[in-house]
């Protein structure tokens, strides 16, 4: 009997299933290993069994983690620096990015051209002045400091999005709201906004993944051990307790708990509003 | 509503991204350039690039940026087409696959670089010894491709997703095969989105910075011109040379990329003017 082609097709699916069964194993297995490595009792059950489940729950390594390594501490300031760092690049994002959304905004190439120039360069092009700036201004080691070069950092690429979505909608919005009697002033902060929702959404997954997960800036802005951000403050805590890694793996944990779980939620937001942010143009 | 209050809106963003963006990298030029002797300006000129130029630590972590570049070309960009390949098609269990390879991602380098340091630890990980000096570019760049292969497959699958129906009905109908359908029609179809690929690979591989601060703390190897200048700058007491050597790095990242966009677009003009 001849093979039609839908067989044949299918038997390169089955043929390739162990394949892709393996890549997802070996993509699962270092996010796994970390969570179960979290719950062991010993350093000896972690590496002698690195396949197997947790003999018991060790739940107190969390607790060890929060109290020995301050990671309830960090987690505290990691909310508050992407909490206020994410309002702070969507508000400004959306004002800049509704002006720069203009054809006729005067000049818009310049200004284009140097946001475009603030996505391309590494954050190292800026880092020894930012320090000494921010000294300056009396914020250096504060929370501030890192909120303020978080903004910073965030904006070109809202800024980008968020203008060519305005750009890509009718121009009367304005003319609409002053015939609706609206001021200026309500026009901003009240209209404006729910009109970019789908733009805004993907602003805010990745400046919440980036600040959330950002490390250099972290660690060289705020040098304040209660200050910490939490990869900081995770670094800190491997280098004081690095024997004991079931403890560790709590503090890693708890790091990616919460943008796996969002991940989780939201994944095709996630994927789609991740690579929008680094393709931009 | 009024001019004034237009810019009144538009000035407070652009405001911090140039006092705390595009000032701080000014400054570097000019700290690379100029250096202060008591209280007095000294005119170095290209002083500092000459000595980077000759000093072998930092053509030693430039080289290091360029193999590992080469490399996670391999495994992000390489791989991630693979699997965008693969998984073009939109059946369930393409897509629960696809979230499953996308998922590191999200993760942080600094628990990306704990956990694959724990396992590849020596005497007791899994994979003792790989993060030595004669395999440590492989070993980070394997770690690379492990967190972002799945970012470069979205990447592909936008651009597959892009491709009409009708143009792989033809092919398939000339009797092309899987390769010659790849490689003849999807290839150059996907041009746009291989060259977007290529740029955000090269840009990632010469700003990374938290793997290799991570994994190789306490070690030379591994150094790269992200970690070096940080080095200089806190650690050996070399501001001005570290300053040097961030400008050098984004001058290498700016202008990689508008060369890379320049291509792209000469690219696409010559295909439309064939066509």
């Amino acid at each position: 009997m001849h093979s039609s082609p839908i067989s044949g097709q299918h038997l390169r699916t089955w043929l390739l299933l162990p394949f892709w069964i393996l890549g997802a194993i070996a993509c699962l297995f270092p996010v796994v290993w970390m969570f179960m490595g979290s719950l062991k009792k010993t350093n000896q059950e972690l590496y002698d069994h690195p396949f197997a489940w947790p003999q018991s729950w060790a739940w107190e390594n969390y607790a060890q983690a929060i109290r020995e390594g301050r990671m309830g501490n960090y987690l505290i300031n990691s909310l508050l620096v992407v909490a206020l760092s994410v309002l702070g690049t969507v508000v400004l994002g959306v004002w800049t990015g509704y002006a720069l959304g203009k054809r006729d905004f005067p000049g818009r190439t310049l200004w284009l051209g140097a946001i475009l120039l603030g996505t391309l360069l590494p954050v190292q092009a800026t880092l020894f002045p930012l320090i000494r700036i921010l000294q300056s201004l009396g914020l250096h080691d504060s929370l501030w400091a890192l909120i303020l070069a978080y903004i910073a950092q965030s904006l070109p690429p809202a800024i980008w999005l968020l203008a060519a979505y305005f750009q890509a909608i009718p121009r009367d919005l304005e003319e609409a709201a002053r015939i609706d009697g609206a001021s200026t002033w309500r026009f901003y902060t009240s209209i404006l906004f729910p009109i970019a929702k789908p733009a805004i959404a993907t602003v805010i997954v990745i400046t919440c993944l980036n600040t959330w997960n950002e490390f250099l800036l972290a660690m060289l802005l705020v040098l304040d051990p209660m200050k910490k951000t939490l990869p900081v403050g995770m670094i800190t805590f491997e280098a004081a307790h690095s024997t004991f890694y079931p403890a560790l793996l709590a503090g890693l944990t708890l790091i990616s708990v919460p943008t796996l779980l969002i991940y989780a939620l939201f994944n095709r937001h996630v994927m789609r509003g991740m690579v929008a942010g680094a393709v931009k143009s | 509503m009024s001019r004034r209050g237009q810019a009144l809106f538009f000035a407070p963003g652009m405001l911090i991204f140039a006092l705390f963006v595009l000032l701080p990298a000014t400054q570097t030029w000019i700290d690379s350039l100029v250096v202060w002797k008591q209280g007095r300006p000294e005119w170095l000129g290209l002083g500092l690039y000459q000595m980077a130029l000759s000093d072998a630590r930092f053509q030693q972590a430039l080289s290091s940026n360029l193999i590992y570049f080469l490399w996670t070309l391999l495994f992000e960009v390489g791989v991630g087409l693979l699997l965008a390949l693969g998984l073009e098609r939109n059946t369930r269990w393409n897509q629960w696959l696809r979230v499953i390879f996308f998922a590191p991602t999200v993760l942080s380098m600094v628990v990306v670089g704990l956990v694959f340091g724990f396992l590849f630890k020596d005497g007791v990980g899994l994979l003792p010894g790989w993060l030595n000096a004669s395999n440590a570019l492989l070993t980070v760049s394997l770690i690379s491709g492990w967190a972002s292969a799945g970012f470069f497959m979205v990447i592909f699958l936008g651009g597959l997703a892009g491709i009409p129906e009708d143009i792989l009905e033809a092919a398939r109908l000339d009797g092309a095969g899987t390769w010659q359908t790849f490689w003849f029609v999807k290839l150059p179809l996907l041009r746009e989105v291989v060259y977007v690929g290529l740029l955000v690979c090269f840009t990632g591989a010469f700003k990374a910075f938290d793997l290799f601060w991570v994994l190789f703390r306490n070690q030379e190897e591994g150094t790269i011109v992200g970690t070096l200048l940080v080095r200089e700058f806190f650690q050996y007491g070399h501001p001005a040379y570290g300053s040097a050597l961030s400008a050098i790095l984004a001058l290498v990242v700016t202008a990689g990329t508008l060369l890379g966009m320049k291509a792209l677009r000469w690219s696409l003009d010559r295909s439309r003017k064939s066509r």
